[in-house]
C-alpha cells in the first residue's frame, strides 16, 4: 500500500517536472521543414524595383485596365502587358515587389501588397513608373510557417517575408 | 492677335503629343480595372477594399497619392476573396459568403452571411444570384467540388437553390449569362447560365486541356490563368471559344 503511494507521489513529481519546463523561457525551436526569411523595415521600404520584362514563371492573380494587363509572379512582383492586340500581348516591365500577391488599379495608379505594407505606384507612364505612396503595416505578417509545425514570435524590427524550405 | 492664336494652336499640338506618348494607360479619372475571382483587392468608387485572413480594410484613394488606411472591421475566419458589386460586397470565405453594404463607403455595413460547409470558395455575382465554388484543396480539408447557386434578390435573406457536382472548381466568372469555370485538372468548363437552376444540362463547351485556376470573362474577351501562363480567348453569346494568344509561363 505505502509502495502505491510513493510510486504516486514520484510520478506526480514527474508531472510537475513537465510544468517547470514549460515555465522555463527555453528558445521555441524551430520543428518545422521551413524556415523564416526577415527584411528590416529599411530593406522593405527599399525593395520595390523597376525592371525590364522577363518570362512568366509562377503566374498568380490577373488584372485588366484599359489596354494594359497585370500578371503577379507569386510572391515576387507584377509583369506588366500591353495588350492592346490581344492576340499579341506586349511584355513591358516587371515590378520587383517582395511578398505581392494581389493587385489593382484605379485613375493609373496601381495598388500592391508588398509583405505588410500597401504600396500605390503611379504607371501613368510606363518608361517612368515610380512609387507615391506606402501605407506601413496595414496586412498582417504571415508568422506561422507554411507546414504549420512552426510560429515565428513577432519582432518589431524584422518583417517575416516568406517562408524558405530548409536545406 | 493673330501670332496669339499661333501660340495657342501650337500649345494645343505640344499637348497632344504628350497624350499620345502614353497612350498606353490614359484614361479618364475614376476608372478602374478588373479583377478575377480570386482577388483580394477592390477598388470601387474613391476606396480601395482589401481582405486578409480575418478582416475587411478600407482605404481611401480620392487621391491614390495620398492613399491612406479609414478603417478594418472585423468580419470572420478565413476570409479569401472579395467581389464588388455596386454598392455591395460579397466576401468568400472558408465557412461562407459575407454580404456588406458600402452605401457609407467608410463604413461597411454587414447584411447578411450566407453559410456552407468549409471549403474554398470564391465568389461572383450577376443579376440576382451569387456563384460560389466549394472545393476541397490543402487548406480546406474537405471533400465537396460544388457550384452552388445562390438567390440573393432578397440582401438579407441568400439562400441556396440549386448546386451542381463539380471536380475540383477553383475560380470562375460570369458575363451576360456565360458562366465560366475552372475546374482544376478536369479542365475550364462553359455553361449557358441563363437559367440558373438547370446550368448542369446546360454545359456548352470543356476543355480539359486548359487547366486555369481563375478567369476573367470582359466584353467578349477571355483572360484565363493556371499554372503553365496566360491565355486569351475571344468568345461570344453562341460560346465559340477563338485563341488569341498564349503566354507560356518558365518555371
Amino acid at each position: 500500500m505505502k509502495k502505491t503511494y510513493i510510486l504516486l507521489f514520484l510520478s506526480l513529481l514527474f508531472t510537475l517536472q513537465g510544468c517547470l519546463y514549460f515555465v522555463e523561457e527555453e528558445p521555441i525551436i524551430n520543428d518545422s521543414n521551413f524556415e523564416p526569411i526577415f527584411m528590416t523595415r529599411e530593406e522593405l521600404n527599399a525593395s520595390i524595383e523597376v525592371t525590364d520584362p522577363r518570362p512568366l514563371q509562377h503566374p498568380g492573380k490577373i488584372y485588366r485596365f484599359g489596354n494594359l494587363m497585370f500578371i503577379n509572379e507569386v510572391g515576387q512582383g507584377v509583369h506588366i502587358f500591353n495588350n492592346i492586340n490581344p492576340r499579341n500581348p506586349q511584355n513591358l516591365r516587371f515590378i520587383k515587389v517582395p511578398g505581392n500577391l494581389d493587385i489593382a488599379v484605379k485613375d493609373n495608379f496601381l495598388f500592391v501588397d508588398n509583405v505588410v505594407d500597401l504600396v500605390v505606384l503611379d504607371i501613368s507612364v510606363i518608361q517612368n513608373i515610380k512609387v507615391v505612396k506606402r501605407n506601413e503595416n496595414v496586412f498582417p505578417q504571415n508568422l506561422c510557417a507554411p507546414d504549420g509545425w512552426y510560429c515565428e514570435p513577432e519582432n518589431p524590427d524584422l518583417i517575416l517575408t516568406g517562408w524558405k524550405e530548409k536545406n | 492677335m493673330k501670332a496669339s492664336k499661333y501660340i495657342l494652336i501650337s500649345i494645343l499640338i505640344i499637348f497632344t503629343a504628350c497624350e499620345d506618348s502614353n497612350e498606353l494607360a490614359s484614361v479618364a479619372p475614376g476608372v478602374t480595372g478588373v479583377g478575377g475571382s480570386l482577388a483580394r483587392f477592390a477598388v470601387s468608387g474613391d476606396r480601395l477594399y482589401t481582405v486578409d485572413n480575418q478582416s475587411l480594410n478600407v482605404f481611401d484613394v480620392t487621391n491614390p497619392a495620398e492613399t491612406e488606411k479609414v478603417t478594418t472591421a472585423q468580419i470572420g475566419f478565413g476570409i479569401e476573396t472579395i467581389f464588388p458589386k455596386g454598392d455591395k460586397l460579397f466576401i468568400g470565405a472558408q465557412a461562407g459568403m459575407f454580404i456588406y453594404d458600402i452605401a457609407d463607403p467608410d463604413n461597411p455595413q454587414y447584411i447578411s452571411e450566407y453559410q456552407h460547409v468549409v471549403s474554398c470558395d470564391p465568389v461572383v455575382v450577376e443579376g440576382k444570384y451569387a456563384y460560389v465554388t466549394l472545393r476541397s484543396g490543402n487548406n480546406c480539408q474537405r471533400f465537396t467540388n460544388v457550384l452552388q447557386v445562390v438567390d440573393i434578390e432578397d440582401l438579407s435573406n441568400p439562400f441556396l437553390v440549386a448546386e451542381y457536382q463539380m471536380h475540383n472548381p477553383h475560380g470562375l466568372g460570369i458575363d451576360q449569362g456565360v458562366l465560366f469555370l475552372c475546374d482544376g485538372d478536369d479542365g475550364l468548363k462553359v455553361f449557358d447560365a441563363s437559367d440558373p437552376l438547370d446550368i448542369s444540362n446546360n454545359q456548352v463547351a470543356h476543355f480539359d486541356d486548359i487547366h486555369a485556376y481563375d478567369v476573367i470573362p470582359f466584353n467578349g474577351q477571355l483572360m484565363l490563368v493556371g499554372n503553365d501562363g496566360l491565355a486569351q480567348y475571344l468568345y461570344d453569346q453562341e460560346i465559340n471559344l477563338d485563341s488569341l494568344s498564349f503566354i507560356a509561363a518558365q518555371p
